[in-house]
């Protein structure tokens, strides 16, 4: 089933996506499986969108551009044949039995390991539970799409859907602006900095390293009486809220008191863009900060907007993006070698991700009325925790990733519950 | 620090806002417009902060951080007047 892809163009590639291939590598081929759910008021018609999947292969320049490139990454096997040709996606339909719930599909899809160089990077799967909740799931792998760009993917779908007629836009990617000797500054600038911050270990070390089956859950929440208040839809604050009570379970634990680091993804893309980037557009700024920090969760938020926003003024975003893009022109070994944090065998203390409104301004796909949506967080390999916060008109969520062994259940909701009352929102069912 | 008109204080605050956060809303965001529904996210908003420490010569403390403050360029002009930013 390939097909022939006219046009297409190179899209870049962000040193982000090297370090996760680095920390695979490095785990010997870790689970790099990224995962959007799209809820459905009924279940979306299959064929409708097995003809949407064949015409974004056909005509949509991103999949060809991206994949068909064998720098750095070696050749993908998206192709199926000749390195512009590709194959559509595969696209599966399951009816759940009466004790099986999404939930169960989605905790496959993170423990079934997508590997980019033996098979399509991407996975669909039609789910529709006996009695009652409909949902579109979608998995891929995360070096190659970060959570916005697959929302992005969604909502092309569902256009090509509705809308036969319809011609994607020209696009190229922006040209580089600094010159190859202000890159070089800025990016050693960036290594040095890295090199700082992850000078000594961080929480919770090897501790917490359980190789094991990747487990989810999700709590969905009410807006509370402070939604006014922008601190609360503030990425630091958040950040804040979700340290101080994984602190709080490492204490439990009776873990180290190591400092945390957590990498802050910083979309680069355009805001309010109906935007043509499916891939990986991140820049990152890396919170530091101690265990006892976490105490007062206002406090550190404020310290981390600061920081952040200094980060920013200072031009270290983008001296981060640059030292990443650094990243990528060498080889893997060398990358280890720039990964000092990894060396120990720790990546970050966990994972914390929070994309703002899902899929803003899709309200149906295939035939059927969208009634939610939510990312599910990536399970790094060490620590094995990961939360994403996600928002569906008035409903924020919290869901949580970890590797079995990492958590049990109790204390996976016990922190989803902990997050949303510390957030200030109200459970729901 | 130079006391400003609360229009200059708009008209500031507008020109930072359409050409520096990056939005693409296909016309330019007016001082009623919610920054929110306009794309202004947490990330863009911190440039706004960093603006407004650079031009007007505060840092907005984390309890202002409030709709009614920051809603939109019409409530943060009035914010930065009521801070003493204004003749």
């Amino acid at each position: 089933m390939g097909r022939e892809v006219s046009g297409s163009r190179r899209l870049p590639l962000r040193g982000a996506d090297l370090v996760l291939v680095g920390l695979a590598s490095r785990y010997g081929g870790g689970i790099n499986n990224a995962i959007l759910v799209a809820e459905t008021d009924g279940p979306v018609d299959t064929a409708r969108a097995r003809e949407a999947l064949s015409r974004l292969v056909d005509e949509v320049p991103w999949p060809a551009a991206r994949l068909g490139r064998p720098f750095p990454w070696g050749r993908l096997r998206w192709s199926a044949g000749s390195r512009r040709s590709l194959t559509v996606p595969p696209l599966q339909e399951v009816v759940l039995p009466a004790d099986k719930s999404i939930e169960s599909v989605v905790e496959n899809e993170m423990s079934a390991r997508i590997d980019p160089w033996r098979g399509s990077p991407t996975r669909f799967t039609v789910v529709r539970e006996k009695h009652g909740r409909s949902a579109f799931v979608m998995a891929w792998s995360r070096p190659l799409m970060d959570p916005r760009g697959a929302e992005n993917v969604l909502k092309r779908l569902a256009r090509l859907d509705e809308d036969p007629g319809y011609r994607f836009p020209a696009w190229a990617a922006p040209k580089e602006t600094m010159s190859l000797e202000e890159w070089g500054r800025v990016g050693r600038r960036a290594r040095d900095h890295m090199k700082t911050i992850v000078a000594s270990p961080v929480s919770p070390g090897r501790a917490v390293a359980v190789p094991g089956r990747a487990r989810f859950l999700r709590r969905l929440f009410g807006e509370g009486p402070s939604a006014g208040s922008r601190v609360g839809r503030d990425v630091s604050f958040r950040l804040a809220v979700t340290a101080k009570v994984v602190a709080e379970l490492f204490r439990r634990r009776g873990l180290p008191e190591a400092p945390f680091l957590i990498p802050l993804s910083v979309d680069l893309r355009r805001r309010g863009e109906e935007d043509p980037l499916f891939g990986n557009c991140l820049a990152f700024h890396f919170a530091r900060f101690e265990a006892h920090e976490t105490a007062d969760s206002m406090h550190l938020a404020g310290a981390l907007r600061r920081n952040l926003a200094y980060a920013f003024r200072d031009g270290m975003i983008e001296a981060n993006r640059v030292g990443m893009e650094f990243l990528r022109y060498r080889p893997i070994r060398s990358l280890l070698r720039e990964m000092v944090w990894a060396r120990g065998g720790d990546a970050f203390s966990f994972n914390c991700a929070d994309t703002g409104v899902f899929a803003a301004g899709l309200h149906s796909i295939f035939g059927a009325k969208l009634t939610g949506g939510y990312h599910v967080p990536e399970v790094l390999p060490r620590p094995g925790l990961g939360i994403f916060f996600s928002r569906f008109g008035d409903h924020p969520s919290v869901a949580v990733g970890w590797v079995e062994g990492v958590l049990d259940d109790g204390e996976a909701h016990g922190l989803a519950a902990s997050i949303g009352e510390e957030m200030g929102w109200v459970p729901e069912s | 620090m130079p006391a400003f008109e609360p229009q200059d204080v708009e008209r500031r605050l507008l020109d930072f806002v359409n050409s520096e956060l990056g939005l693409a809303l296909g016309r330019p965001i007016t001082a009623q417009d919610f920054l929110d529904a306009v794309g202004v996210d947490s990330l863009a908003f911190l440039k706004v902060l960093l603006f407004v420490e650079s031009v007007f010569g505060f840092w907005m403390p984390d309890e202002d951080l409030v709709d009614e403050n920051i809603a939109s360029v019409e409530a943060l002009t009035r914010y930065v007047c009521k801070r003493g930013a204004c003749a």
